[in-house]
């Protein structure tokens, strides 16, 4: 019997769907299905990518044609090694490429982390975004510190410093952004233990502090020598530094290391290290904001290396293979190698396919059999309709904020919904 | 009349658009699409037509496929008689830079000599409407164009 090859995807974030873009055309006649444990698809750039940030999210319109248009098949929902053992998955399909990502935070490490008022940007990221496995964090103001120096931290801090009208034209949800604003978070301090020289901040998203009115921003700790004449990163950032009226407050902090989060029964200040001397910043909230590592509770292997090819026919791309560094334009590079190579497996002569592996029909009948019901694209489609809908004045959607939601909406049978809720 | 439509991009959106538009003109315009990062300047003629579809990446940059092109497309270049239509795909957040990427490539074209069939479109990312709705009524502007001239 000879069958279309079948290529199945865990993952339906942007690693996940660029590998099965560019595998629409590497392997044209290959019948593609992509397996997500969340209910939609669309992992960092639903999820991660901040509400603020629209038109990079709009990089899923690209995606959605995978589905729309492109025949790729979608399962919601399904977790693969949980719900479906990657070991079944690898009997029905020709190829399975793991584009799991990684969703866990960094620890930072030192004394008093886990006391209400220090949350994780990996978690506060995902909760800011209504991922449906986040509930409400402990905000405090006047004072937060975000600690890292990249990219997330700047988004961790606009999110905590943008009120009202300024989140016109994105999904952030009106319910949380009333609770920010009646947490009070006035003064932020991203706090980063390298020099200024360092920083790893795009430019573009340093300037957008300077487009908001009412905020003040300082620096602290940058060196003569490394201030002058800088026109990259720093310059933007010292030019920023200009900025000097505002009820809010925003402050970059250079050569300072974390010590200790100090507070009796919840945070009160971070105790650092700076080359002063000893410091201590009032801080009613922190965010750790220093990377990403594999959650503990993830079913699928890890620690595997780094290669792309972990044996014949099973791959991995993204943050799940090589940890949390690369964009969206990498990803999509990087599903364009992952085609390449399992094109290649696909036609050559030591092809793990013979075409008789059943693909989509064997998962489906998998599914059936043990009871699970999933979200398929048409599913979809109702969500976002529905998340559309439900759209405040001024904003584009409002994210349904849990897996119930999910399952009314759609239709899709909830009634065994608990077994892919949040991880215990 | 023959089209080529060109596609400099970095997250895959202009290239997706690119390929779009390749399937709107009918078979009496020998269309085909390409990537900038596969042609030079000094292989453009003047019995095509390039319709140029190019983001704009991090502060006002280009698009990394698009940045060989542009890089050659330097004083010497002649591209007298060449004529092309720029599609930019823009982020109105970003307001300083909106667009740059595809005015950077429409700058060096008319500085080496070629004629721009109608004037440069940017879609923005942050708006209501699709790029390719946008680029739909755009691409009609530039058949009357061709239609008219060819």
């Amino acid at each position: 019997m000879n069958r279309s090859p079948s290529i199945a995807i865990v993952g339906a974030g942007p690693s996940g769907l660029f590998s099965a873009q560019a595998l629409l055309r590497a392997a044209p006649g290959a019948s593609i299905d992509v397996i997500e444990a969340l209910p939609v698809p669309f992992g960092l750039l639903r999820y991660g990518v901040a509400a603020d940030h629209q038109g990079t999210k709009a990089t899923i319109r690209q995606l959605e044609r995978l589905f729309e248009r492109d025949g790729v098949g979608f399962f919601g929902a399904v977790e693969i090694g949980r719900t479906i053992a990657l070991s079944d998955l690898r009997a029905d399909y020709d190829i399975v490429v793991l584009a799991a990502g990684l969703s866990g935070d960094r620890r930072l490490g030192i004394p008093g982390e886990d006391l209400a008022g220090v949350v994780a940007s990996g978690r506060l990221t995902r909760w800011l975004n209504d991922h449906p496995d986040e509930g409400d964090p402990e905000l405090a103001g006047p004072c937060a510190v975000v600690v890292g120096a990249g990219n997330v931290a700047l988004d961790v801090a606009r999110m905590l410093l943008k009120r009202g009208a300024e989140f016109d034209g994105s999904d952030f949800s009106p319910r949380k952004a009333a609770l920010i604003a009646a947490a009070g978070v006035e003064n932020v301090t991203i706090l980063a233990r390298g020099s200024a020289r360092e920083v790893r901040f795009d430019s573009v998203l340093l300037k957008e502090f300077g487009r908001l009115a009412d905020l003040s921003i300082s620096v602290e700790g940058v060196r003569t020598e490394d201030a002058d004449g800088d026109s990259g990163v720093l310059g933007t950032l010292l030019s920023l530094a200009q900025q000097r009226d505002g009820s809010r407050h925003l402050c970059f902090r250079f050569e300072t290391v974390p010590v200790a989060f100090a507070g009796e029964s919840r945070l009160g200040s971070l105790e650092c290290t700076a080359p002063a001397g000893p410091i201590t910043l009032p801080a009613q909230m922190a965010v750790t904001a220093i990377g990403f590592q594999s959650a503990a509770t993830g079913a699928l292997p890890r620690n595997l290396g780094d290669h792309m090819e972990i044996e014949a026919g099973l791959y991995r791309v993204g943050w799940y293979r090589h940890g949390p560094r690369g964009t969206i334009p990498t990803a999509r590079l990087e599903g364009k190698e992952v085609a390449r190579m399992a094109s290649e497996a696909l036609s050559g002569t030591a092809a793990p396919a013979d075409g008789s592996k059943p693909g989509r029909a064997g998962l489906v009948r998998r599914l059936s059999a043990n009871g699970t019901s999933w979200f398929d694209w048409r599913s979809c489609l109702r969500v976002f309709e529905k998340e559309r809908a439900l759209a405040a004045e001024g904003r584009v959607a409002l994210k349904l904020p849990n897996r119930l939601d999910f399952f009314a909406v759609s239709g899709v049978d909830g009634s065994d919904a608990s077994r892919s809720g949040p991880n215990p | 009349m023959n089209v080529l439509i060109l596609h400099g991009t970095e997250t895959g959106n202009a290239e997706m658009l690119a390929e779009e538009m390749s399937g709107w003109f009918d078979a009496r315009d020998g269309v085909g699409h390409a990537s900038l990062a596969d042609i030079t300047p000094s292989d453009l003629d003047a019995g095509t037509a390039y319709l140029i579809v190019c983001s704009t990446y991090g502060d006002g940059e280009l698009p990394g496929t698009a940045k060989t092109f542009h890089s050659l497309l330097d004083g010497s270049t002649d591209l007298s008689g060449v004529r092309f239509a720029i599609f930019g795909l823009g982020d109105s957040q970003y307001q300083d830079t909106f667009g740059l990427g595809s005015k950077l490539i429409e700058d060096a074209m008319i500085t080496a000599g070629a004629q721009a069939l109608v004037s440069r479109h940017v879609h923005d990312a942050s708006g209501s409407d699709l790029a390719e709705d946008a680029a739909r009524i755009w691409i009609e502007t530039v058949k009357d164009r061709l239609h008219a001239t060819s």
